[in-house]
């Protein structure tokens, strides 16, 4: 179920927040049940895409669920090491069974031409998501940070429908407490005025605004062979566009959703398109999953304490692996190291004592970000050099030409998406926002042309990762 | 009382303006009890939406929602094209193209000796061509139509006159095999439909796929808000066309002004949509308009084989009704075939052309043209990326050899 589906709009939300709004008016005294609503709604959220992986996704929860529960027993501590490698060692091999098999096989096939048979498995919706989730309750089990252990409340932590299939990646310390809080159990309307307001502008960017560069971008890269070098800026810019939009979007929806069920979720973007260097950018742009590969990652590495080269090393490690998280795909893995060489230079520039002004530094962040998103987007290294080689002019010498570049409506469109980017408020602003009458104009137009539009609605381009 | 002089009116106004318009600011941007907000947005969205579908149905530019007065109008017009009248229905675009061939076959006295059924690709397809006399031919072409809309088309003859035509051609699109979104458009003869589905599907579980009652008209419903409809509803605002101004003629002059309006009696048409001053056929634009859509096009769609598997049961089910079967592929654009080249639709498209070619030759059918095969044609044989112009029809029926094609030139009254 899509978040800008009708289905989901005007029949699941609705009818999981009154019954939840039954729930804590009607019987405050169950105060297990809101949490047991939630949990069910999100387990018939994830089963209405594929009701045979909801088996997968409870096997998961019971497995980390014990796990956690062994871990946080008084035992020796190389047994609980143990625990916790085998624990992690499974979740691994789940999102390695599931999403990078027929990547290995495909990429030995490529090196030794061994023509293994690809096993052709269906990537099931969030994994990615929620194993990272699990791996850190794991590890802060481990290391004694958990203190509830509640099985349905780790269950909904988990599976909480508005952040299950594509984040942000919540931890545990800030969602767990929150399913304890006498708060949690009440109709807020402030919450709920709110959650409507952000939920609204989260639509409205992905209906109104990334969809409609949707078939830019997919016409462009399936035939980069046509493209002039304008069009190919225009295809670069179209994408790193509709990508901010889809999933500050998705994630702005999320967080609405959430906080109409007074829960809190953490902020995913912070105008990432306005950083002024690369780490800057990864302050504001997915903000879990740079926290989650920080804490859980470059920080075991050994994070900024050992030399420069080792630095260097473990920035280019957390990178690579946050590309390939993305996806199972060489691409993916460029993308992300793109951004680690970009880290480490950054790194050495700053060391070496220059400085930029904010605007050139503005600019060649954005530049850099724009060119490695054609990686990203890419469906193979072909396509990716010919759209960059088309940017810098090579080959494009009797291209037909694409129509980016001329397209008034893509120009319009991108204009618009450009200025709400850049310009618009971040999630977090939106969130301090104290809705007044003119907010209500906005959502309620807002609203409408998205409902004029959402028989065509797509999915998230986060839900294949 | 102070005497307001005639320079201290200006500034008053300046001071009065805005401080005015900044309070007003200001109380907009106050924040109201939430409460207050969600009962304002969820009153504001209903009455929008209220207000939308009253202004869609009221205009109703495709006559979705047909009025008494509409179907009225649309049943003279179609008894007048069986008399062997041509009509001018201005403008044709908003004829509800489903209802008038209901009327046309509720109409008929005896089914016509050969009908033509497919999309706006086969409107050209006339009498002559087919080497028959204008009033043994119907061209049944629907703009945007699909498989089920022919299945509602035999279901049409079926109810009304208990048989079938004596020959059918089936003009197929490329589309009709994709997951398209707007084929419940053929609702409005969802009863037909019924009638030749379980003719066609008797055991089948898709013979009545998608047509559960509730279902299609909350799929009608969704066309008051529907964003593509009120956008057409505007413009037909602003054209000041409106369901009750459909105009409806005869006059011989008005089908030499407006030939893109003209319904022939064997159902044939003109090309519909604007052309060139002189109304020819512009290949520049006929090139841009192939090539803007093929960069607008999803390019990983692929064909669902079901489709091909409909297309099949029901020419096996005219066939097995003692009906002559004749398929015609129209070509597509050799400049938009040339952009799709590499791409997974471009793939699909040649796979496509190559079942078609397989299933003709099994059910023994006689195949028309290709959609990818147009070798000798170019941009000014097209008004867009997969309308060809008249004259192409012509050679494509020309060049058929096949006897079957043959017997009939030779029994038309009109050789």
């Amino acid at each position: 179920m899509l978040f800008n589906s009708p289905v989901f709009i005007f029949l699941f939300l609705p009818v999981v927040w009154l019954c939840f709004a039954f729930l804590v008016r009607l019987i405050p005294h169950k105060d297990r049940w809101p949490i047991g609503l939630l949990l069910l709604s999100s387990l018939v959220f994830y089963g209405w895409w594929d009701y045979r992986y909801l088996g997968m996704l409870l096997g998961s929860i019971c497995f980390n669920y014990w796990i956690g529960l062994l871990l946080s027993k008084p035992s020796s501590s190389r047994l609980l090491r143990w625990v916790l490698g085998f624990g992690v060692a499974m979740n691994v091999l789940l999102l390695v069974i599931f999403k990078y098999l027929d990547f290995a096989i495909e990429s030995v096939n490529a090196i030794s031409g061994a023509g293994l048979e690809p096993i052709g498995i269906v990537l099931p919706l969030a994994i990615s998501f929620f194993t990272f989730q699990q791996i850190a309750y794991l590890v802060d089990c481990h290391s004694g940070r958990v203190k509830d252990f509640s099985f349905v409340n780790y269950a909904l932590f988990v599976s909480f429908f508005p952040q299950l299939i594509a984040g942000p990646i919540v931890h545990h310390g800030e969602i767990l407490p929150q399913f304890k809080d006498p708060e949690m159990r009440r109709i807020d309307c402030a919450n709920v005025a709110g959650g409507i307001f952000l939920f609204v502008m989260g639509l409205a960017k992905k209906v109104l605004l990334a969809d409609q560069l949707s078939p830019f971008v997919q016409s462009g890269y399936a035939s980069p062979e046509m493209l002039s070098p304008g069009d190919a800026w225009m295809l670069s810019l179209t994408y790193s566009m509709q990508l901010f939009l889809d999933f500050c979007g998705y994630s702005e929806m999320a967080i609405g959703l959430a906080r109409m069920f007074n829960i809190r979720i953490p902020v995913n973007f912070l105008n990432p398109y306005r950083a002024v260097d690369l780490q800057d950018f990864w302050r504001r742009w997915h903000i879990t999953l740079s926290t989650f590969l920080r804490d859980y990652l470059y920080i075991p590495l050994g994070g900024n304490r050992s030399g420069a080269f080792r630095v260097g090393i473990n920035v280019m490690l957390t990178f690579a692996i946050g590309g390939i998280w993305h996806g199972a795909g060489w691409n993916f893995l460029i993308w992300g190291v793109l951004h680690g060489i970009g880290q480490v230079g950054l790194r050495l520039w700053r060391g070496a004592g220059f400085r930029m002004p904010s605007f050139a530094g503005w600019a060649v962040t954005f530049l850099f970000v724009n060119i490695a998103w054609v990686f990203f987007r890419s469906p193979d290294f072909e396509t990716a050099w010919m759209v960059l080689g088309r940017m810098i002019g090579l080959g494009a010498q009797g291209a037909s030409g694409s129509g980016h570049s001329t397209s008034p409506f893509l120009m319009i469109v991108l204009g618009i998406s450009a200025i709400v980017s850049l310009f618009f408020p971040s999630t977090r602003k939106l969130l301090e926002i104290k809705p007044g009458i003119i907010h209500a104009v906005i959502v309620v137009i807002l609203f409408v042309a998205c409902v004029m539009r959402l028989q065509d609605h797509s999915e998230f381009i986060y839900f294949r990762f | 009382m102070k005497d307001t002089t005639k320079e201290e009116i200006p500034a008053a106004l300046i001071r009065l303006v805005p401080s005015s318009a900044s309070r007003l600011l200001r109380s907009l941007l106050r924040p109201i009890h939430p409460r207050c907000w969600i009962i304002s947005v969820f009153l504001g969205v209903v009455l929008l939406l209220v207000g939308l579908g009253v202004f869609n149905y009221t205009v109703d530019s495709k006559l979705f929602f047909l009025s008494q007065g509409t179907r009225t109008v649309i049943q003279q017009a179609a008894g007048k094209i069986l008399n062997g009248e041509a009509v001018v229905l201005v403008p044709i675009d908003n004829i509800e193209q489903r209802y008038f061939q209901k009327c046309i076959v509720e109409q008929m006295v005896a089914p016509r000796k050969c009908i033509v059924m497919g999309s706006s690709r086969v409107q050209f397809v006339h009498s002559e061509s087919l080497g028959l006399d204008t009033l043994s031919v119907f061209n049944h072409s629907i703009p945007a139509s699909g498989i089920r809309d022919m299945v509602a088309v035999l279901g049409l003859y079926w109810r009304v006159h208990g048989r079938y035509p004596e020959r059918v051609v089936i003009g197929i699109d490329p589309w009709m095999f994709e997951p398209y979104e707007a084929e419940f458009r053929w609702v409005n003869l969802s009863t037909d439909y019924k009638i030749a589905a379980q003719e066609i599907w008797p055991t089948r579980w898709f013979s009545a796929e998608g047509v559960q009652g509730r279902f299609l008209y909350a799929r009608k419903a969704w066309r008051l808000v529907d964003w593509g409809y009120t956008l057409g509803n505007l413009k037909a605002v602003f054209r000041g066309d409106s369901k009750d101004k459909l105009l409806f003629s005869v006059d011989p002059e008005k089908i030499s002004e407006v030939p893109h309006h003209v319904i022939y009696p064997d159902g044939s048409r003109e090309w519909s949509f604007p052309r060139e001053p002189d109304g020819q056929v512009s290949s520049e634009s006929a090139r841009l308009l192939a090539l803007d859509h093929a960069a607008t096009r999803q390019p990983d769609i692929r064909f669902r084989a079901r489709r091909m598997g409909m297309l099949r049961d029901v020419i096996l089910h005219l066939q097995a009704a003692g009906v002559k079967v004749q398929v015609l592929a129209a070509p597509l654009h050799p400049e938009y075939l040339r952009s799709l080249q590499g791409s997974t639709y471009g793939g699909s498209l040649q796979q496509l052309d190559a079942e078609i070619v397989s299933l003709c030759e099994e059910s023994e059918v006689s195949l028309v043209g290709s959609f990818t095969r147009v070798e000798g044609l170019k941009s000014g044989d097209f008004f867009d990326f997969s309308h060809p112009a008249k004259w192409v029809y012509d050679q494509l029926w020309d060049s058929l050899t096949s006897s079957f094609s043959g017997e009939d030139r030779e029994a038309s009254p009109s050789q």
